[in-house]
């Protein structure tokens, strides 16, 4: 399933782990590396991350619902907060999810369709309730956010400064779902907020004195 | 399977644990302990809060605090909660207005880099553990909601301040910026809800003994004295309580069953009866009975004496006598009835017959004596001897008896929670029509 290739910026030893990323940007030189059917595609660089003190980092591997996931990406977004990581998981069984840390809380979600039409990005306030497919959930955040940078492979082609209006919601229990304003029609991410512990992590970034 | 063969990209250092920046108003320096993870910080020389959260640092309020507070665990303190070790990086003290009181505590902002955030609150030497609740608690709209199969009781809601403000936050904290804040409670445990504009957020504490917060951080000397009782603080007589109930549930049953048992095996027995006579002429004759059995296993014998008393009285002395060992049982027994009209009212005093209980007497043969004694010239009397008859009077003293511990606790337990629940929205100042009723 893996692809391996040479970055064309560099010629820095790439690889693609997920079928559906279509974007990496190299380890090396931060080259963004567009995938296509026979070969790659070089469109820029990278604008550079912004230290963050996150302990995740691409290789990390945990579990999730009792199947083994390993970090091949990550976008980092500036919203009103602070800054919010989403990075992205590959599952044993090939599917694409994502791992959302942000203010020390963290949230495991995957794209879903829906068939309920989703509600315009400017019609939406806090405290509203929306229904996703039968499911209520309330809008806790409408936030006009901005992608700060990438790294590793990516199922979207992003880059730094590209908007990011997300509408977040909460749900009954432990489920949330966000609403990805940066494509149209919106997409629909959801899952459940989840416990640092019980994802079983390892490969974490050492913290000096921690 | 990802990244075995690949050649490693340059590896990316270890996080540092300290950033130290320039305050842009004061010039002094800032320790971020946050790593990221915070986004505001005041300055500890000039009590500026600078926005941290991209590189070019920007001041958002400048001299926040009026009036210095001392937090019992200094910044930068590490202690271990949970097995995590976690360290101090914020302080703040927020107050609610009820009444006209200011009621003022304090929030604690810890920090683990893997972790992420919690928090200790202190109010008047309450501490409590608390964390954001990532889920949603259910309203169940009768003042109760439930998290996570918990149900949790409405406490209070005001509107919280905050008025001293030090170190590092997540969030953009002003001094004076309010929320809406309502408490519900299931002691240990402590849920708030905290709605500010457009945001609803939701934590979950658990009361902790302030022992175990000097134990955790370390602290020297002891915690400050608790006062009063704290919303969720487990009340040291409830569980005690439900304990003793159970407890007295058990041996209640067990009692009554042991009774009832003993009712249906009891033989109740008439082993003797004869009439007599007293004659005061005859005043010195003794009467003894015919020997009679005494069946079965040690049990009781009740003696009933039934006389014809009117306006009179008659005094035995009674002795029931073993014919095998002669142990004896002595006792008197008075029988005397009196009635008349007083001033139009009848009344009347005693009765024609009594009733003697001798409690265990061995199996075996055995005889009575009776020597008589009265003022009256004739008197008939009746003596009849019951073997093994049940007892009904030992289960209700045995309850009773037993019911004594049980309602004690009760009773500090319900002072208990009338002082937990008397700071709260529920405080019988709105509800006192309730209790008048209810006493």
């Amino acid at each position: 399933m893996s692809r391996s290739f040479s970055c064309p910026t560099c010629g820095g030893p790439n690889r693609f782990d997920s079928p559906v990323s279509v974007l990496a940007v190299c380890a090396y030189c931060r080259a963004t590396i567009l995938r296509r059917d026979l070969d790659v595609e070089a469109l820029g660089t990278m604008a550079l991350l912004q230290t963050d003190g996150s302990v995740f980092q691409l290789g990390v591997q945990g579990w999730y619902a009792s199947v083994h996931f390993t970090i091949v990406g990550r976008i980092q977004l500036r919203y009103a907060r602070g800054l919010w990581n989403e990075w992205h998981l590959l599952f044993d069984d090939q599917r694409s999810g994502w791992l959302g840390e942000a203010q020390g809380s963290l949230a495991v979600s995957f794209l879903r369709s829906v068939s309920t039409p989703v509600p315009a990005f400017d019609a939406l306030a806090a405290g509203q309730t929306v229904t996703l497919d039968g499911a209520a959930f309330r809008v806790a955040d409408v936030e006009r956010g901005t992608c700060v940078a990438g790294e590793g492979e990516l199922p979207f082609v992003v880059g730094g400064g590209y908007d990011a209006p997300v509408v977040d919601l909460i749900g009954p229990g432990t489920t949330f779902a966000t609403l990805d304003f940066s494509e149209t029609p919106p997409l629909v991410f959801a899952g459940h907020y989840v416990e640092f512990d019980d994802l079983r992590l390892s490969g974490l970034r050492q913290v000096d004195g921690w | 399977m990802a990244g075995n063969e690949r050649t490693p990209p340059p590896a990316a250092p270890s996080a540092p644990s300290v950033r130290a920046l320039q305050c842009p108003q004061c010039g002094g320096t800032l320790q971020v302990r946050g790593l990221g993870q915070t986004s505001t910080i005041v300055c500890a020389s000039c009590a500026s809060i600078v926005d941290i959260s991209s590189d070019d640092l920007r001041i958002l309020t400048t001299a926040a605090n009026n009036v210095q507070r001392t937090p019992y665990i200094a910044l930068g303190t590490r202690g271990r909660l949970r097995g995590d070790p976690y360290e101090v990086i914020g302080f703040l003290c927020r107050a609610i207005v009820v009444d006209d009181l200011t009621y003022e505590w304090s929030e604690y902002l810890l920090f683990n880099p893997y972790k992420g955030f919690r928090w200790l609150t202190e109010y008047n030497g309450h501490w409590n553990d608390v964390k954001t609740a990532n889920g949603q608690p259910e309203d169940n709209g009768n003042t109760t909601v439930t998290y996570l199969g918990t149900e949790f009781a409405h406490f209070q809601s005001a509107t919280a301040k905050v008025t001293y403000v030090i170190g590092e936050f997540y969030w953009q904290v002003r001094v004076g910026e309010t929320a809406e804040v309502s408490d519900y409670v299931s002691p240990p445990l402590m849920l708030s809800r905290e709605q500010t504009e457009g945001e609803v957020t939701w934590s979950l504490g658990e009361y902790m003994e302030p022992d175990a917060v000097w134990q955790a951080f370390g602290l020297e000397g002891r915690p400050p004295e608790r006062a009063g009782v704290y919303s969720n603080q487990p009340s040291p007589f409830f569980d005690r309580s439900k304990r003793l109930w159970r407890a007295f549930a058990a041996m209640s049953a067990l009692a009554v069953i042991l009774q009832s048992a003993s009712c249906l095996l009891a033989q109740d027995k008439l082993v003797f009866q004869q009439n007599y006579s007293f004659s005061k002429q005859d005043a010195a004759k003794v009467e003894v009975t015919e020997p009679f059995e005494l069946g079965g296993h040690t049990s009781n014998v009740v003696i009933q004496t039934t006389a014809g008393v009117e306006n009179s009285w008659i005094y035995l002395n009674l002795a029931l006598i073993s014919l095998d060992d002669g142990r004896a049982w002595d006792f008197g027994r008075e029988v005397s009835y009196y009635h008349g009209v007083d001033g139009g009212e009848s009344w009347s005093e005693g009765s024609g017959s009594d009733e003697a209980v001798l409690p265990a007497v061995p199996p075996g043969q055995y005889y009575l004596r009776i020597e008589p004694e009265s003022d009256f010239a004739t008197i008939p009397y009746k003596i009849e001897v019951r073997r093994d008859v049940p007892q009904v009077w030992f289960v209700l003293v045995a309850l009773v008896a037993l019911a004594g511990y049980p309602l004690l606790v009760w009773m500090r337990s319900r002072t208990f929670e009338t002082a937990r629940w008397s700071v709260s929205d529920y405080a019988p100042a709105g509800s006192s029509s309730d209790d008048a009723d209810d006493s």
